[in-house]
């Protein structure tokens, strides 16, 4: 295929080329023949094609922030001939990535590393790659694009946090749910089995009346929920104080599983990620926080009604931006539907002058943090923990 | 960096070598140092302060300018070195470009001793310089800042006229730098596992031998160098295919040069009486290294006497 920059060579040539017939002169044929001569040479250039199979593999496929990622591409020559040096171009979310791939003899494979970038957070698409040929000058080139995408994920950085002390249990059974966490000793219902059950609670009697294997549906039912809110509307957050309030939901939610504590997850633009009974969700939690991105909607009211309608006690930790006077009813009427209702904000002090209300710092009944960053959420963080 | 600095060396040289196209126009003796400090300064000083304050074009073309007029100062108005512009280098500046144009393709070429006809070749080859440094900053195509030098080029070719291929030599020469320049601005290093060393992360790799990986990137840093080394080896035979070539082309001398300056009329001249002494005088003006006549006074008598009257 031959480039915009090829186009323009070979039509600027050719008009010098003309122009220096017409009007006599040595110097603009010379000009002209040399560009002709350049446009075909970058046409024999790339008249080959070599056929060589490409494999890629990520290496690893989840990384945090700033960790080292790469990718692996393995060349096959399935071609009689050598292949003759080439330039792998990865589509790398926004980006392409290129990568020089040198000659190959016939049937050999090998792979190629090269890094990938991971200085940002997110769910990056890898590919698709062209396996690319092009002249030294750059006129004229040849791809042949291999459609597999793969995805790498790149985490937010996770902070050392002590886990929140999160409410009572206000009944030693406690109310009981489908939802609430498997394994402890209070009895919530009989169920048919699924895969993976404990086999000692098969209840032989039911299973013998109805045909099937039936088993007891036993919860813990005093193990406090933290239910985590992450603020996503654009207005609220100064440009880069939003990665530090995923950091921070990174490092709650992290702790929480850590220790085997239910969370559930929450934005402002609707999307939730609840998972309390199943035991290794950290790096779902993981992944569904690297796609986190700021939306210009958001419905704070019909969130607190859902969480309201939903909650069984425990803390509410709402990670936000600039102080808001809207939102202080919300965070107050969501107060009394949990034991702890932390309110942590990412602004700067200059924010809270500008957007403030009266009393910017204080929300009724809630522990406020205020913090510039991430390091700064921590350390309040921590000490709040250790009270 | 380095690839950073070769664009700029090339730039430079390329802008200058298009400067040399005026070379059959002009017959002065300080024609190539202020070519080469045109297409320096014009060039280097634009890149300097584009990175300094790129945010601010003004400031480039404030400070070219002002480094412009310095130039013609010294190199065009003057015969003189460390001269400060003042107002009447501004004024002659001013009426070359106005005015030098009718009176270059007025007069026939070599043209010597008139500063407002010397000014145009190398105001062009400044402009030449500041749009390419430019664009070669702005767009990513290798060939783009190769186009206002080539323009500048084709300019001068075309007021040389009938010294139509005196400048064969630079036109290879020209051909050569725009392809070297195309090269390296293409030319990209290879993103390899060596890369990851700089963000000072430790990498494992454990699907397969490290030593064969190592050897794999070694093998794709040369690959690249290689190809630059190929891309030399093409265009330095291009540039003499094509000087070889150019001027032997089958139809290359179907037509004979075309001169603008045959067009422009000769300058007025009230001819208040019909003298043809007149006439002789404003040629002689035009051309005032023109040999007349020799005396030899070898095989005179003593007494013989010689007078020149003016």
């Amino acid at each position: 295929m031959i480039t915009r920059s090829g186009w323009c060579v070979a039509g600027i040539s050719a008009a010098v080329l003309g122009a220096g017939w017409w009007l006599g002169y040595e110097e603009l044929l010379v000009l002209g023949l040399a560009g002709l001569l350049v446009f075909v040479t970058s046409l024999a250039w790339v008249a080959y094609r070599p056929q060589v199979e490409v494999r890629r593999e990520l290496n690893p496929d989840r990384v945090t922030v700033g960790e080292p990622a790469l990718g692996v591409l393995t060349v096959t020559n399935s071609g009689r001939r050598s292949s003759p040096p080439m330039v792998a171009s990865e589509v790398y979310g926004n980006e392409v990535l290129e990568i020089a791939i040198s000659r190959l003899p016939s049937g050999q494979s090998r792979a190629t590393p090269y890094q990938l970038p991971t200085a940002r957070r997110g769910v990056i698409q890898v590919g698709p790659l062209t396996m690319r040929r092009a002249d030294p000058f750059g006129l004229v080139a040849t791809g042949k694009r291999y459609g597999e995408v793969d995805t790498l994920w790149v985490h937010p950085r996770v902070h050392a946090v002590v886990v929140l002390p999160s409410g009572l249990s206000r009944d030693l059974d406690g109310p009981t749910s489908d939802t609430s966490p498997q394994g402890g000793m209070a009895f919530h219902a009989l169920r048919e089995y699924v895969h993976g059950d404990d086999l000692r609670q098969i209840h032989w009697r039911s299973s013998a009346r109805t045909g099937t294997l039936m088993v007891r549906h036993m919860v813990d039912s005093s193990q406090p929920v933290t239910t985590v809110v992450l603020d996503t509307r654009r207005p609220r957050f100064a440009p880069d104080r939003f990665e530090h309030a995923v950091e921070a939901a990174a490092s709650i939610i992290t702790t929480c599983r850590r220790e085997n504590f239910p969370v559930s997850f929450h934005t402002t633009d609707g999307a939730a990620f609840a998972s309390q009974h199943r035991a290794a969700t950290m790096t779902e939690y993981l992944d569904h926080l690297a796609g986190v991105s700021l939306s210009d909607g958001g419905d704070i009211v019909g969130l607190a009604t859902q969480l309201r309608s939903q909650s069984t006690g425990g803390a509410l930790v709402f990670l936000t931006g600039r102080p808001d006077i809207s939102d202080l009813p919300v965070v107050s009427r969501l107060r009394r539907s949990f034991d702890h209702t932390v309110v942590v904000r990412f602004h700067d002090e200059l924010d809270v002058t500008l957007h403030g209300t009266a009393d910017p710092s204080g929300v009724p009944g809630a522990l406020v943090i205020n913090a510039g960053d991430v390091r700064s959420f921590v350390q309040s963080w921590n000490r709040l923990g250790r009270r | 960096m380095s690839a950073r600095l070769g664009q700029l060396c090339l730039l430079i040289a390329l802008v200058a070598t298009a400067g040399f196209a005026f070379a059959p126009v002009y017959d002065e003796s300080s024609f190539t140092w202020v070519m080469i400090l045109t297409a320096v300064a014009s060039v280097g000083l634009w890149v300097l302060v584009r990175e300094r304050w790129p945010n601010v074009p003004s400031a480039a073309i404030g400070i070219s300018a002002v480094a412009y007029l310095f130039v013609m100062a010294n190199g065009v108005t003057r015969d003189a070195f460390l001269v400060v512009p003042t107002s009447g280098t501004v004024a002659e500046v001013l009426d070359g470009l106005v005015n030098g144009w009718a009176r270059l393709l007025s007069t026939s070429i070599p043209v010597a001793g008139d500063p407002s006809v010397y000014v145009l070749g190398p105001t062009l080859v400044w402009i030449a310089g500041c749009t390419a440094a430019e664009l070669s900053s702005r767009w990513k195509a290798p060939f783009v800042p190769v186009f206002p030098p080539l323009c500048v080029f084709g300019l001068g070719v075309f007021l040389s006229g009938a010294q139509s291929g005196a400048s064969t030599a630079a036109a290879g020469i020209f051909v050569a730098l725009a392809l070297a320049l195309a090269l390296v601005r293409h030319w990209r290093p290879a993103r390899t596992l060596a890369n990851v060393g700089s963000q000072g992360g430790a990498v494992i790799i454990d699907t397969a031998d490290l030593s064969e990986r190592r050897t794999t990137e070694a093998q794709a840093r040369t690959m690249k160098r290689r190809q630059l080394a190929l891309g030399t080896a093409v265009l330095v035979s291009i540039a003499l295919l094509a000087a070889l070539l150019g001027p032997e082309l089958p139809w290359a001398s179907a037509r004979a040069p075309y001169d603008p300056h045959d067009v422009e009329d000769e300058p007025e001249v009230e001819r208040l009486d019909l003298n043809p002494l007149i006439t002789l005088q404003a040629s002689l003006t035009q051309r005032p290294k023109q040999e007349l006549f020799t005396v030899d006074p070898e095989g005179s008598t003593a007494a013989t006497r010689w007078r020149l009257d003016e």
